[in-house]
């Protein structure tokens, strides 16, 4: 039997208070990191983009924060699969859902910025197209769920699903660092001697590059709890309506 | 900073951002509020059969 399928599972006061405190704090630091991306950071040079590369402070911030929801995905999945605990494939389907978003924003936001710098929307290059079929992979994945009603079934499949959807993040990572990529590697060592619009970090904008992914981390954690909650009562809904017919 | 003329891609850049964050946190929003409105229905459907169970056991008994 699923643990806390059907426990009474509103959140506490305590924890509803903690959400809401998170998401205040990210409410403001975001404020605050639109204004460091545009009154403060410098202008890089035109062959970076000029004034377009400001896109940049959020879409690496968003890049990770994809990556790092789907790493949880894979982590929740697999104490679903150690332990049968509902509660933890809750955790893996928020974090896949926030994932899709983050990382669906990080390539609207690259093509903007590759549009004016490579002078084309996109390219099939290594780096792009598996961030792209990574994308529609986690799609996938929450597909996958919403195709299987039996919780159980569903934690399972997922939960081995995620796993192995994990092991494409350090691929992304490695992709243009390792291979011939127009992609620039920022951060980082790198081989690739083919990357366009490239730029240094310097002082400020890497402390504005830290404090927007500080921002995303809050943004990302303040989602996370609340879709959690979300579907905690979805769960006890669904549990209660089993009674009722029952 | 806005009158170069790439600037639209940067501002395109962060309506997205903007956008993208603002639809999900609203389309969190939209999902509590159901998920209270079925909380009620489903409160008010127990109800109902409480008293249906109630009033049967009534009957019953006066029969």
């Amino acid at each position: 039997m699923e643990k806390t399928l059907g426990r009474t599972v509103t959140p506490s006061p305590a924890a509803s208070q903690t959400t809401r405190g998170i998401g205040i704090a990210a409410g403001a630091m975001f404020a605050v990191a639109l204004l460091l991306v545009f009154l403060v950071a410098p202008r890089v040079q035109d062959e970076a983009g000029g004034n377009v590369q400001r896109i940049f402070y959020f879409h690496f911030s968003s890049a990770l924060i994809g990556f790092v929801a789907w790493f949880v995905t894979a982590v929740a999945g697999g104490l679903y699969l150690r332990r049968r605990d509902q509660k933890y494939d809750r955790v893996a389907l928020a974090s896949a859902e926030i994932g899709v978003v983050f990382i669906t924003m990080v390539l609207l936001t690259g093509m903007l910025w590759a549009r004016p710098v490579w002078n084309t929307w996109w390219t099939w290059d290594f780096k792009l197209t598996l961030s792209a079929l990574q994308l529609l992979m986690y799609i996938a994945y929450l597909m996958l769920r919403s195709g299987i009603d039996d919780p159980g079934r569903r934690g399972r499949f997922a939960a081995v699903y995620g796993i192995v959807g994990a092991l494409t993040i350090p691929l992304n990572f490695l992709v243009s660092r390792v291979l011939n990529s127009v992609h620039p590697a920022v951060i980082g060592g790198s081989v690739n001697g083919a990357q366009q619009g490239s730029f240094g970090i310097t002082g400020d904008i890497g402390l504005i590059m830290l404090f927007c992914f500080i921002t995303f981390t809050l943004v990302y954690l303040f989602m996370l709890r609340t879709r959690v909650e979300l579907q905690e009562q979805a769960d006890h809904l669904t549990f209660r309506r089993i009674e009722l017919t029952n | 900073m806005f009158s170069e003329k790439n600037s639209i891609y940067l501002i395109a850049g962060y309506i997205v951002f903007l956008g993208g964050l603002g639809i999900y946190l609203l389309s969190l929003a939209l999902r509590r509020r159901n998920l209270r409105r079925d909380e009620a229905l489903l409160d008010q459907i127990t109800e109902q059969i409480k008293q249906e169970e109630a009033e049967n056991a009534k009957q019953a008994n006066q029969q």
